[in-house]
């Protein structure tokens, strides 16, 4: 019963208020925005994805260099933001000989998230996801005290948060449709407890991120990978005036099969695009001494943000040997975006997805196309 | 297998391209431009203003004087007082940054994460608001700054001397903390209220904190505020030995010693 009073009363109160607030000035944009009174490209590319000073000011803990932190009740604009997405689906669906075409209303969903300092050297990031007909959910939510080394250099962070790179991240994408690595178990919001910093140049040079972890086995968090065991994991960045580099390695250590997942990106900015290239492998021990059951993907994303637009291109080759078993997948997604303000994204997006040969040992011309109308949008 | 050789490629371009074209000085062309005003847009205007006219939404709403590209009066050169600063002194202001406050939004952010193609594009925007930058006349020569001599009690001492007697104090006040008799009442150039430097903390020295920083400051002065140049009347030695009594406001005459002493 709360659900059907919740729903519905927030998506009639998101509605005027993303009017109100679609940001005619610096003031009126998502919590960060209003903080540092400075338009959401100052930390984005284009809404979500963080350009250098952004992920700077994420890895901070929330901080604009050269401070420790404020407490949360002196902080002058309210730490809280939401962001609603509405979409328009359709499917035309053809593998294992079953053919299914729809179109659909996908369900309003409104993420409330926050993200600050409680005080100095501690700060939080919390994310509610409500989606109608499901409820509220939790999102990522930790808490992060800063600063155990210089300025950001070594943090310890606890709670549920996402393991993935600074640059590559699927929460921050600009394309709609998720990564196929997502698939393999990449991209997860893992229970745990971390250790991440950045050391930064004085001046123009190299910056260094890293995170290392151990993360618990945690059901809610896991989805459908609910039978993973506890992990550790690291991961590093280098960047040097835009350009990036990581690496990742993560050891799921279980009682019947350990899984090793790696993972190397790369991100390029140049003549006003950005060129994504990473690979992603994860191998399980095969059952009862069998063989191992390994998965790989290769990605690689373009995205060309002019004027008020981004354009975008990703192809995914996903190759699974026995891992998730649902075959070789090979994916196209071409997608346009219109910033009708800087917080309101309406995007269309189409996307293909070949596959090879299915595990239950379907046609091998057997593929799905997708395409998608959203309307994403920050206040 | 393929994949992984191709991804070592691109790692190794990611750190060849960027390392290569780090020294690279861009012409201003129309399309670099473009992209100077695209940048400006997006960084810049909140504090600046759409015309560069120091007028911002932001600059407004937290009170700040910001710098006014219409007039193209600015403190931070190595140019003779009066002119204009030359690229590679706004390239390093845009690389740097200018901490104005301890309160991290009223500073102007370093912008060393952008490639040095975006920091020329961005700079030679910035030079579009004026015509200033056409004169031929209000261009100079830089200055030379000479390798700084090792800090010593004696040019401490001196340096007290000459604190004295140029009456610095008069403006940063007896302990350098910007609270001398005039201070209350100092305007720039356009009628802005205007506070001294805090010496006392070297996080808040606009120009810069180093040794040659401050010597710069001392010989081109700043322009559009209060603080002359001292170029002509003190000597190179003199400017020195101000420059190590100064730092003794932050880092104590012990701490002066201690990093710049032989």
């Amino acid at each position: 019963m709360k659900r059907l009073i919740l729903v519905p009363l927030m998506a009639a109160l998101a509605l005027p208020l993303s009017v109100v607030l679609t940001p005619d000035n610096a003031e009126a944009i998502p919590a960060f925005a209003r903080q540092v009174k400075q338009k959401c490209t100052y930390c984005h590319v284009a809404f979500p994805k963080l350009n250098e000073f952004g992920i700077t000011f994420k890895n901070n803990g929330y901080r604009l260099q050269g401070t420790k932190g404020t407490d949360v009740w002196e902080i002058p604009a309210w730490p809280v933001a939401a962001l609603a997405e509405i979409e328009l689906e359709w499917n035309d669906y053809d593998k294992d000989a079953r053919g299914e075409d729809s179109l659909t209303i996908v369900q309003p969903e409104v993420e409330v998230f926050w993200g600050t300092t409680l005080g100095p050297h501690i700060s939080t990031f919390g994310e509610i996801v409500v989606e109608r007909g499901e409820g509220a959910d939790l999102g990522p939510v930790f808490v992060q005290y800063n600063d155990l080394v210089g300025e950001a250099q070594l943090n310890l962070r606890a709670g549920a948060y996402d393991v993935d790179f600074q640059f590559l991240s699927a929460a921050r994408s600009i394309i709609f449709s998720s990564y196929a690595a997502e698939e393999l178990g990449f991209f997860g919001t893992a229970v745990g407890l971390e250790a991440n910093g950045q050391i930064l140049p004085e001046d123009e040079g190299l910056t260094v991120r890293y995170a290392a972890g151990y993360t618990v086995d945690n059901d809610a968090y896991n989805g459908s990978q609910s039978d993973l065991s506890d992990s550790v994991y690291g991961t590093v960045e280098l960047t040097f005036m835009e350009q990036s580099i990581g690496a990742h390695y993560q050891h799921h250590a279980g009682d019947s099969a350990d899984i090793d997942r790696w993972s190397i990106a790369a991100e390029f900015h140049a003549l006003d695009a950005i060129l994504t290239l990473a690979y992603f492998d994860v191998t399980m021990d095969g059952p009862s001494g069998g063989d191992d059951l390994d998965g790989d993907d290769i990605l690689v994303e373009l995205l060309y943000p002019v004027n008020d637009f981004v354009f975008g291109a990703r192809w995914d080759k996903l190759g699974d040997d026995g891992f998730t078993g649902a075959g070789d997948f090979e994916q196209w997604t071409l997608h346009g975006s219109w910033y009708a303000r800087p917080n309101l994204q309406l995007g269309a997006e189409l996307r293909l997805q070949d596959f090879d040969e299915s595990s239950s040992g379907a046609n091998d011309d057997d593929e799905a196309v997708k395409g998608r109308l959203i309307a994403r949008f920050g206040f | 297998m393929r994949a992984a050789s191709a991804l070592i490629l691109a790692v190794m371009l990611v750190i060849a391209c960027p390392t290569l074209s780090a020294a690279k000085r861009y012409d201003a062309t129309p399309k670099l431009l473009k992209q100077g005003k695209k940048l400006y847009s997006q960084y810049c205007t909140e504090c600046h203003g759409e015309n560069g006219d120091g007028q911002g939404k932001s600059a407004k709403a937290l009170g700040l004087v910001c710098r006014d590209f219409t007039a193209a009066v600015f403190e931070f050169r190595t140019t003779p007082s009066g002119y204009l600063p030359t690229d590679d002194d706004l390239y390093r202001t845009l690389t740097k940054g200018i901490r104005l406050s301890m309160e991290p939004a009223k500073n102007m952010r370093p912008f060393k994460d952008l490639s040095s193609k975006k920091r020329w594009a961005l700079l030679h925007y910035i030079k579009t608001f004026s015509p200033r930058w056409d004169d031929p006349d209000e261009h100079a020569e830089p200055i030379t700054i000479p390798e700084p001599p090792p800090a010593t009690r004696d040019a401490i001492e001196r340096g007290k001397e000459l604190w004295q007697k140029v009456q610095c104090w008069h403006c940063h006040g007896p302990e350098g903390r910007g609270d001398g008799p005039s201070a209350p009442s100092l305007k720039d150039y356009d009628g802005h209220p205007i506070a001294p430097a805090d010496l006392s903390n070297p996080e808040l020295l606009q120009g810069g904190a180093q040794p040659t920083d401050i010597y710069r400051t001392f010989t081109t002065g700043l322009n559009g505020t209060p603080m002359p140049s001292y170029g002509d009347s003190l000597d190179d030695h003199q400017r020195w030995d101000l420059v190590y009594f100064v730092l003794t406001f932050g880092l104590g005459e012990e701490g002066v010693l201690d990093r710049y002493g032989q």
